[in-house]
């Protein structure tokens, strides 16, 4: 089993459900999908315990733009696609919404890191992304770019490396900075960007284990 | 000896008929030439999907599509076809063992003006030219090069350029290190992101338009003319703002309340204000020019 098939299992099925022995054993030796899926259910079990939480509008027209980006969704006017079964959407759909659902969970795990009280101590841990998509998604030896073409892979690896790059002198001056509110927004949008980035590199095949 | 000379004649027609097929294999883009012409109503979609390789599309002013494809090796194969109104151009493998060389295909397609683009192209370029429709550009490191596109302009790539000259309508570009250069935009909505790519933009400002260029890392630049009027929002968390537009300062409700927490920043008025001109970055200089003063 390959990493993107994994995700497309866990969005079909969700955390509760049992995974198929293919994707246990695809957990076993797969520390990227072992960290993410542990780093979900951490989320997941840290927002359970938390009031609920309106997201700033910015976060909903970021996630639409998003999927309608994908082709997703359209503008209302626009033609109707896959009236049908969801069959029918699937060569593309799943992708997509592997893509937005990916986003949606980082920005949840953002909007938890920033509103964590560890947030604002100078030793403590800041809005943390994903341990199984941060540093390692930016190691290209270990992150395995699948491209054939060995342009568009260095244009991967060079991507993660700018947005990581980027990522850790976010959290340098949040750390330096603690109150600094354009800070922590930059960082949440190094996160968005980061998210978008790897679910783009899914969508075309381009990642796997 | 008039013998010999003779015979050395007579076998150079044969030497070259020797060389033609010994240089035939040097020169297999000749045989994956392909040319298809579809008749297309008003306002065609045109769709194209490609590995890599050079795009290069063209307007005309006739309701027709052409399709010129081009690739280098039988490992790949283009199809071109119509679906009602729509032309899907996509590039595919015939087998997974595929030098990158091999995964080449050049198109040069002419559509008509109004026509709707949506261009997918991993590495090389993509070129556009008087297109009117609404385009969608998806690259990773390919670059976008458009000239006189009008409508809708939706950018995307992961470490391919945009250079967009004398383009008008909605424009709305990211990248994560790729460079956009905007002359002459012509154009009430630009909002360009960048990670760590330089922006340029040479251009008037609209009545009522917002103008939102925001490069992380990379370097802002912008140049005015003294007849222009915006509202400047320029700030730089980490970074230096340098500004040689003479600013009225901004009413005090409508001050950026962060203001004092950037390094480097320039808030206010420029003449009547009537554009709004936002530019950000987290450690990137912005410049600010009066054009013609370098």
């Amino acid at each position: 089993m390959e990493c993107k098939n994994l995700l497309l299992e866990l969005e079909a099925s969700g955390l509760e459900e049992r995974l198929s022995t293919a994707a246990v054993a695809h957990l076993d030796q797969c520390i990227h999908c072992s960290g993410l899926v542990a780093d979900l259910k951490a989320i997941q079990s840290a927002s359970i315990e938390l009031a609920e939480i309106e997201p700033p509008a910015r976060v909903w027209v970021s996630l639409r733009n998003q999927m309608e980006s994908e082709g997703l969704i359209r503008e209302p006017a626009a033609e109707v696609v896959g009236t049908g079964s969801r069959s029918a959407l699937r060569p593309w759909f799943r992708p997509a919404l592997a893509g937005a659902y990916m986003a949606l969970l980082l920005v949840a795990a953002g909007m938890l890191g920033v509103r964590s009280p560890q947030f604002d101590s100078p030793d403590g841990p800041l809005v943390r992304m994903p341990a199984a998509l941060a540093p390692a998604a930016a190691d290209a030896g270990r992150t395995e770019i699948r491209e054939r073409n060995p342009v568009v892979a260095a244009s991967y690896t060079q991507g993660l490396e700018v947005i990581d790059n980027f990522i850790r002198l976010c959290e340098k001056t949040v750390r330096e900075q603690p109150n600094n509110e354009t800070a922590r927004e930059y960082l949440y949008d190094a996160y968005q960007q980061k998210a978008t980035l790897l679910a783009t590199t899914m969508e075309r095949g381009a990642w796997g284990d | 000896m008039r013998m010999l000379r003779a015979s050395r004649f007579a076998f150079r027609p044969l030497l070259g008929l020797v060389a033609l097929v010994l240089l035939c294999p040097a020169a297999p883009a000749q045989a994956h030439k392909i040319e298809k012409r579809f008749s297309v109503g008003l306002r065609p979609t045109v769709n194209v999907r490609n590995k890599s390789g050079a795009i290069t599309i063209k307007s005309w002013n006739r309701p027709e599509v052409l399709v010129v494809a081009n690739h280098a090796s039988d490992k790949t194969e283009v199809d071109a076809e119509q679906m009602g109104n729509r032309v899907d151009i996509i590039t595919h493998l015939v087998t997974q063992n595929v030098k990158p060389e091999e995964l080449v295909a050049n198109y040069e397609i002419t559509v008509p003006e109004e026509a709707d683009l949506q261009i997918r192209n991993d590495a090389g370029l993509v070129r556009v030219e008087r297109v009117s429709g609404e385009l969608t550009f998806d690259t990773v490191a390919a670059d976008v090069d458009l000239r006189e596109v009008a409508n809708l302009l939706l950018v995307r790539t992961i470490t391919g350029s945009l250079a967009c000259v004398r383009c008008a309508g909605r424009i709305e570009v990211s990248s994560v290190s790729g460079n956009f250069r905007f002359v002459e935009p012509v154009s009430n909505n630009v909002r360009a992101v960048t990670t760590s790519g330089k922006i340029y933009f040479d251009g008037g400002f609209q009545s009522g338009g917002t103008y939102i260029l925001k490069s992380y890392t990379g370097e802002i630049e912008m140049l005015f003319s003294e007849s222009d009027s915006f509202e400047l929002n320029a700030s730089s968390q980490n970074g230096k703002v340098e500004n040689e537009a003479t600013l009225k300062p901004l009413e005090h409700q409508r001050r950026p309340a962060a203001e004092s927490r950037f390094l480097g920043s320039s808030f206010g008025i420029f003449n009547q204000g009537q554009a709004r001109v936002q530019l950000s970055s987290f450690s990137g200089t912005i410049k600010v020019r009066k054009r013609g003063q370098r």
